[in-house]
């Protein structure tokens, strides 16, 4: 059978501790180019991998694959992706799709007016556990949905090759449109709603932050539910999701990709239930495999994207009023003796 | 000379006093440009909240150092590496700095250089004879000064060396974030009832003075001691952070005479745990080691697997009572596992000198403007935000 042919744009850290790796769990996929603005890096890798090309022009690998990864600094996932989608080549764009809602917008477009598949990297919508709980909260086990609270922070420790997450103008912002454009794929995967209001602060002065806390209000089924959510590059927090209903509550771990805690209360009682992994060590490579096999069988014309833009569209405009809302975060021990009243750091 | 409208490079940016330094420097509102020379893009996550100019590089490389030089006014300059990098990095920084012809060198020196354990009679303001002290951090201060003060006699570098005493504050590691982490683990020790001086100074107190210090024209050429203004014994210091545990952690009081005896039971703890439980042996027993040639290899023998197989399957056969007895007392030994603090910490803890900040007083007109109650309250404060309270 004959192979699909995958190319990746960016050498990078997600590319070589992931994408490549994953690469060799799918036999239905192969990678046929890599390409950087490092020939070197891109050849050392291709080496490696047995890859027959490397380039560090992606306009020349039009005519050797069947779908593009585009695993490039944020800033340019738009301008690179749109390229490939109006030669016809299907995109799995890493996440955030764009660091603006226009340049979101203009994927979009571009995908539908050249009739080709535009996927998003949100490899988190393929774990076990996050299928788990959006089949919990479908299947309305835990009654009326009340309120969620999600926290994820860690030290941060993804060293990226071109160091473009430190900068404001590669990355488009820092923890918000890194780590939050995960958490709020997720939660609007799995609550099926949209953000009626919401009050967002961080700690960046100019650059892109470490810290925020983003309260806000859905809309699901016409009721209301609201939900905060805590990010962090610099602290460890608890990391995990906890989502409230009327007959219980269920915690997802983002970095657990097999389990989900479900507790219902019956009574007085409250029983807590583990779902069990099928997958025996499954790990985020697993399903970075797992992503590969599904954009595999786009590029194939057997299927749509699992992950397609149209949601991740959302996410981007919701980081986007974010940031253009954005009220600094308190901390005493930084701005004492400090006026930070004006937003004129932002 | 006057700091606005100048642009200033801050190597060590994104550690502890480079970090705040460009916040405040930033947070001012005056017209100020600040680069940061960053070693990796994952320790820059505090920095990158600021609009610095940043480069990813290598203090070490004399190239990469003139690249991020071009164009700055005046060098703060607070990295520290290796002792290796830090002698060669320094000696890098001021060449670019003396080839491009800065007009204001902050060196951030130590109180180190005077040793763990200086001499009574020691202000803190004085040039140094440089005499070495064997400790790797101090004698990379010592060398660093030395080489600063040659720019500034042969080359005419306009150089102020600071040297701060013991700085906590927010994200301080080995001031702030280590004592907390150890009263957690209840393992903190005071030694002779931390009576000694502490001689700590609040971080912010710290960038008043390096602003000032590029700002006074007088100062050129010299070194000043920076501290806090009144005497805080280590016992005063320590216990500010035990109680802002909700329930206050003890601290052992261990007499300077009894170090040894307790570093002794330590190593009967370690060689016990070893033999006793070798699966989980834990890490920490294998830093103890360090300083004992012989329990090292002991150590090393018992970590390598067919060893604990063997010891494994040899105390499965023991006794049960004999085996729970020795466990209680094993357990009782291992919550003084790592409680004594190290040679250099234990210097520092039972140093006689108060330094003086008789010189930066009138010289740089330098006021410690945060007291420690508030300083400690601020810490406090940004540890229950890190969540480590």
């Amino acid at each position: 059978m004959k192979r699909i042919r995958l190319g990746i744009v960016g050498c990078g850290a997600v590319t070589r501790i992931y994408h490549l790796p994953a690469s060799k769990l799918v036999p239905s996929i192969e990678i046929a180019v890599l390409v950087d603005k490092n020939l070197e890096l891109a050849k050392t890798l291709s080496k490696k991998y047995k890859i027959p090309y490397f380039q560090c022009d992606y306009h020349e690998t039009f005519d050797l694959v069947d779908g593009i990864i585009v695993a490039l600094p944020n800033s340019l996932h738009a301008s690179v992706s749109d390229d490939f989608l109006k030669n016809k080549i299907p995109v799995l764009c890493e996440k955030p799709m764009a660091t603006s809602s226009s340049e979101a917008k203009g994927m979009l477009v571009a995908s539908r007016k050249y009739d080709t598949p535009l996927a998003v990297g949100f490899m988190r919508r393929f774990y076990r556990s996050s299928r788990r709980v959006k089949k919990i909260i479908s299947s309305r086990i835990l009654g009326e949905l009340d309120h969620f609270d999600f926290e994820e922070g860690n030290i941060y420790q993804w060293n990226t090759t071109s160091g473009f997450s430190i900068r404001k103008d590669t990355a488009g912002g820092g923890v918000l449109i890194d780590t939050g454009s995960h958490t709020l794929d997720l939660l609007l995967w799995w609550l099926d709603g949209s953000v009626m209001n919401f009050d967002y602060k961080d700690d960046s002065y100019g650059g892109v932050e470490a810290n925020c806390i983003l309260e806000l209000a859905m809309a699901n089924e016409g009721k209301q539910i609201s939900g905060r959510i805590e990010l962090s590059r610099e602290r460890k927090l608890r990391n995990s999701c906890k989502i409230f209903g009327s007959k219980g509550w269920l915690e997802f771990f983002p970095h657990d990709t097999e389990n989900v805690q479900l507790h219902l209360i019956e009574g007085m009682k409250s029983n807590v239930m583990k779902t069990e992994s099928l997958i025996q060590n499954a790990n985020d490579l697993t399903y970075f495999g797992m992503q590969l096999l599904d954009f595999g069988c786009v590029c194939a014309g057997y299927k749509k994207p699992y992950v397609d833009g149209s949601l991740a569209y959302r996410g981007i405009k919701i980081i986007e009023d974010c940031y253009k809302n954005k009220k600094i975060l308190e901390m005493p021990w930084i701005t004492t003796g400090f006026d930070f009243s004006e937003k004129t750091m932002g | 000379m006057k700091i606005e409208g100048k642009t200033v490079l801050i190597t060590g940016a994104t550690g502890f006093v480079g970090g705040r330094l460009a916040e405040r420097l930033l947070f001012s509102k005056r017209q100020i440009r600040v680069r940061g020379l960053v070693h990796s893009s994952f320790n820059a996550v505090r920095l990158a909240r600021l609009p610095v100019e940043t480069m990813v590089g290598d203090m070490t490389s004399l190239t990469q150092v003139r690249e991020i030089m071009h164009g700055c006014d005046i060098v703060v300059h607070c990295a520290i590496g290796t002792p290796y990098a830090t002698v060669k990095g320094t000696e890098n920084v001021l060449r670019a700095a003396s080839e491009y012809g800065i007009e204001r060198f902050i060196h951030i020196s130590s109180f180190a250089v005077f040793g763990y354990w200086p001499r009574p009679g020691v202000q803190g303001s004085e040039r140094l004879t440089y005499e070495h002290t064997g400790d790797g951090y101090c004698d990379s201060k010592i060398d660093s000064e030395k080489i600063a003060f040659q720019y500034c006699d042969r080359k005419k570098l306009p150089l102020v060396v600071l040297r701060p005493t013991n700085i906590f504050g927010p994200y301080s590691k080995p001031f702030t974030i280590r004592p907390i982490d150890m009263l957690k683990h209840k393992c903190y020790v005071l030694i002779n009832g931390g009576n000694s001086p502490s001689n700590v100074v609040y971080v912010d107190n710290v960038i008043d003075a390096i602003e000032l210090a590029i700002n006074a024209d007088n100062a050129v050429g010299k070194a000043f001691l920076i501290s806090d203004d009144r005497l805080v014994t280590w016992r005063e210091f320590f216990f500010a952070y035990a109680s802002m545990f909700s329930s206050s952690p003890s601290l052992l009081n261990l007499a300077f005479e009894d170090i040894g005896m307790e570093r002794a039971r330590q190593r009967g703890a370690v060689f016990g745990q070893a033999l006793l439980n070798p699966r989980e042996f834990p890490n920490s027993a294998l830093a103890l080691t360090q300083e004992s040639k012989f329990l090292n290899s002991i150590v090393s023998i018992v970590s390598r697997a067919p060893v604990r197989k063997q010891l494994e399957g040899a105390v499965s056969h023991f006794p049960e009572t004999l085996k729970t007895k020795a466990a209680d007392a094993m357990s009782e030994y291992s919550t003084h596992i790592n409680r004594i603090p190290s040679d250099g910490l234990i210097k520092i803890f039972t140093q006689k000198v108060q330094f003086s900040i008789k010189d930066a007083k009138e010289v740089l007109a330098y006021k410690p403007t945060v007291t420690f109650e508030e300083g400690m309250k601020l810490t406090e404060e940004w540890l229950k935000y890190q969540r480590f309270l």
